[in-house]
């Protein structure tokens, strides 16, 4: 099957797309996701589950919303329905959904950390399971080799998506930028703002570093976290990134933050632990860091040394690109789905 | 060794224990101290024994009466609070295997058979899968397993690993079996199904069209189930019977070998020496699937996804649609279709 023939195939995502947001999340994982699709010629049909179902009181509008779901497949006939985190269907929903349209593929992906020493771990695991029986193929952010739980026959690894459309800043091109390093956290990207009286493990880290004279700009510790095109605008200010994940490294898990850094052209400080080492050469790409002390001595010396950081952070965004583009991504999504061969083989792929 | 036991209810027929070997199994592979007890029907009781990862089979005896039953009841749940069980799981789903479990301590989980028991299941915190049709069974056991914190691996499992196999049916040269049990009569078996009905002339050609559409290279063993069918008796007639219950005869000189009441374990035997089985779709084809042996099975039309649900995670079998056996002997597509799985196998 070469892919010209696949033009055309016509996919339903259920996803968030944030419209409620009002473009603060323009740039979010199933934004990127469709974009893709679209890149790759594939016909497809969004729902935005949370959009359909805000102001829900007593859930009076979710059988209004199931209806919409059965009209629209009756109208689009996809070949594929994929599900993001929509949590607002059960299983027995999907069961129904499934039992309704027994020619469709039914596959989600899940983003969210599966890393059973999370402190979240069983409340994301029980949202990953809601579609999990039922999905003929599930993606997640994390390798599913490590994890104990996951069928691997029907469970694959996905790296966090990057668009050209939208991660389009190229701060290795730039010497001297307002700040040396960045980073940004937030209590969930919905809430857009901190939970009062929660310390996040990662601000406990950070404190640890010595930053004497240097310059940053960090989000959700020093500043509120930022949304939308101001967040774009301040990492655009940044010479540096950090990825900070939280709990014990899983082979590779992390949060879009990894996107977001790379592929904008920052210089980008990673936790050793997490096997990114396979995509990502240290002091080629990237700089791997084990602890606060290395981290510290990387940070100072990367920001006064304009010609090493930038040729790492343009490596590092042109791997990236390379391997994780939405357009790469999501054509594996789509073979992987209706069990085709892989066209494009890439490390992470399987 | 208490705190390790793991209960595991498997009340019903030979095929449901033994989809139900790679779930087992995969357990006892991320848990390999643990103490494995299975309650059984009585009629599996002895063949499940075979297998060493089961530590312990306790008999479910079947009574009909509703005071013998109470009683059994009663005595199975005195028998089993005395022991203690980390897990406990039920695979059969069945109402009488949930009741008792509800009297016995541990980690409860249960493979429902349909919603029925959902809220049970929630009010006394068992975890549960229900085991749907619109998917094959095996997802379903992949995902109980997933709850229960272990994956299971298909492609790593041999069912028949230190198998205790009975070895007197050994044949020398390479054969293709076709095991003729009930499920070819639909008097014997559901009536609502396309009989195939093969009459002693029939069954006579359907091993010749086999002999020639494979270059009589193989020869052929015949086997039955356990009812007794009288067409078969009539087509053995002329056989030669030199040793007790097994009849010989010679086709294009290629040697047919009928073999009366077989146990299923000489069955398994004589399934994992074959190069090939023909079979209806059941527990024999479960059988050559985890002995990797080439089939083709006889399913019905109208229960298409009941067949997926059981075989859809079988790589080695081939699904045709039951035909009448007159149909069946002038369907060139299923002699092709053998030829060309024996040269690829």
């Amino acid at each position: 099957m070469n892919l010209f023939s696949k033009k055309g195939i016509k996919i339903l995502h259920i996803a968030d797309m944030h419209q409620r947001h009002q473009g603060r999340l323009f740039y979010s994982t199933g934004k990127k996701m469709n974009n893709g699709f679209i890149k790759n010629d594939f016909n497809v049909l969004q729902i935005s589950d949370r959009d359909f179902l805000q102001s829900n009181i007593f859930n009076y509008k979710k059988p209004l919303f199931i209806k919409y779901i059965y009209n629209t497949i009756k109208n689009f006939n996809p070949q594929i329905i994929l599900l993001g985190h929509v949590d607002s269907l059960n299983e027995e929903d999907i069961y129904e959904l499934k039992n309704h349209h027994k020619n469709i593929n039914f596959s989600q992906y899940f983003v969210d950390t599966l890393d059973p020493n999370f402190e979240k771990f069983s409340q994301h695991k029980d949202r990953f399971f809601l579609k999990y029986q039922i999905c003929d193929t599930n993606f997640i952010t994390t390798d599913p080799s490590s994890l104990d739980f996951i069928d691997k026959s029907k469970t694959f690894f996905i790296p966090n998506i990057c668009d050209r459309s939208i991660d389009i800043l190229e701060n290795y091109k730039y010497e001297n930028l307002e700040y040396d390093i960045f980073f940004a956290l937030s209590h969930g990207q919905h809430r857009g703002g901190l939970k009062k009286g929660y310390i996040d493990e990662r601000v406990k880290f950070i404190n640890q570093i010595e930053l004497i004279d240097i310059k940053k700009n960090f989000f959700g510790i020093d500043k509120k976290p930022v949304w939308g095109e101001q967040f774009f605008i301040e990492l655009s200010k940044s010479k540096m990134g950090l990825n900070l994940n939280r709990g014990m490294p899983i082979k590779y898990y992390s949060s879009d933050r990894i996107c977001s850094l790379i592929a904008n052209g920052l210089l980008t400080f990673l936790q050793v632990g997490y096997s990114y080492e396979d995509f990502f050469e240290h002091r080629k790409d990237v700089i791997y860091f084990n602890d606060h002390l290395e981290l510290n001595d990387y940070i100072k010396y990367y920001s006064t040394n304009y010609k090493d950081r930038s040729k790492i952070a343009f490596n590092g965004k042109e791997t990236y690109f390379k391997i994780c583009e939405n357009s790469l991504v999501t054509k594996y999504m789509v073979e992987k789905i209706l069990d085709y061969k892989i066209s494009d083989k890439l490390l992470w792929m399987n | 060794m208490d705190e390790l036991r793991t209960l595991i209810f498997r009340t019903d027929r030979l095929g449901d224990f033994i989809i139900s070997c790679p779930f087992i199994i995969s357990y006892k592979n991320k848990f390999p101290d643990s103490n494995i007890s299975i309650v059984s029907s009585e009629y599996n009781s002895n063949y499940i024994e075979n297998f060493n990862f089961i530590n312990e089979v306790i008999p479910l005896k079947r009574v009909i009466n509703f005071f013998p039953k109470i009683y059994f009841l009663i005595k199975i749940i005195l028998t089993l609070k005395k022991k203690k069980f980390k897990n406990i799981i039920i695979l059969d789903g069945k109402k009488r295997s949930f009741f008792i479990s509800l009297f016995l301590k541990g980690n409860k989980s249960i493979l429902l058979q349909s919603s029925g028991l959902v809220i049970l299941s929630k009010i006394f915190n068992y975890k549960f899968v229900i085991n749907y049709e619109i998917q094959n069974q095996m997802k379903n056991f992949s995902y109980l397993a997933s709850l229960l914190n272990f994956n299971i691996d298909l492609k790593n499992i041999d069912v028949y690993k230190n198998y205790n196999f009975k070895k007197k049916l050994d044949l020398k040269k390479k054969y293709i079996l076709i095991h003729l049990d009930e499920k070819w009569y639909n008097h014997l078996y559901y009536t609502d199904f396309t009989d195939i009905n093969p009459t002693p002339g029939q069954i006579n050609s359907f091993v010749k069209k086999i002999l020639d559409a494979t270059n009589n290279v193989f020869e052929v063993v015949i086997t039955t189930g356990s009812k007794k069918i009288k067409d078969l008796n009539d087509f053995v007639s002329d056989f030669n019977n030199s040793v007790e219950n097994i009849y010989t005869k010679q086709f294009n000189n290629i040697c047919v070998t009928f073999i009366k009441d077989t146990t299923f374990n000489d069955l398994e035997n004589l399934v994992k020496n074959s190069s090939f089985l023909i079979c209806c779709e059941g527990g024999i084809s479960h059988v050559s699937h985890n002995l990797n042996i080439q089939t083709i099975a006889f399913y019905e039309k109208s229960r298409f996804q009941h067949t997926k649900y059981w075989t859809g995670h079988m790589t080695k079998i081939s699904l045709v649609e039951r035909k009448k056996m007159h149909d069946l002997l002038n369907d060139n597509k299923f002699y092709d279709l053998l030829k060309n799985k024996i040269n690829n196998s």
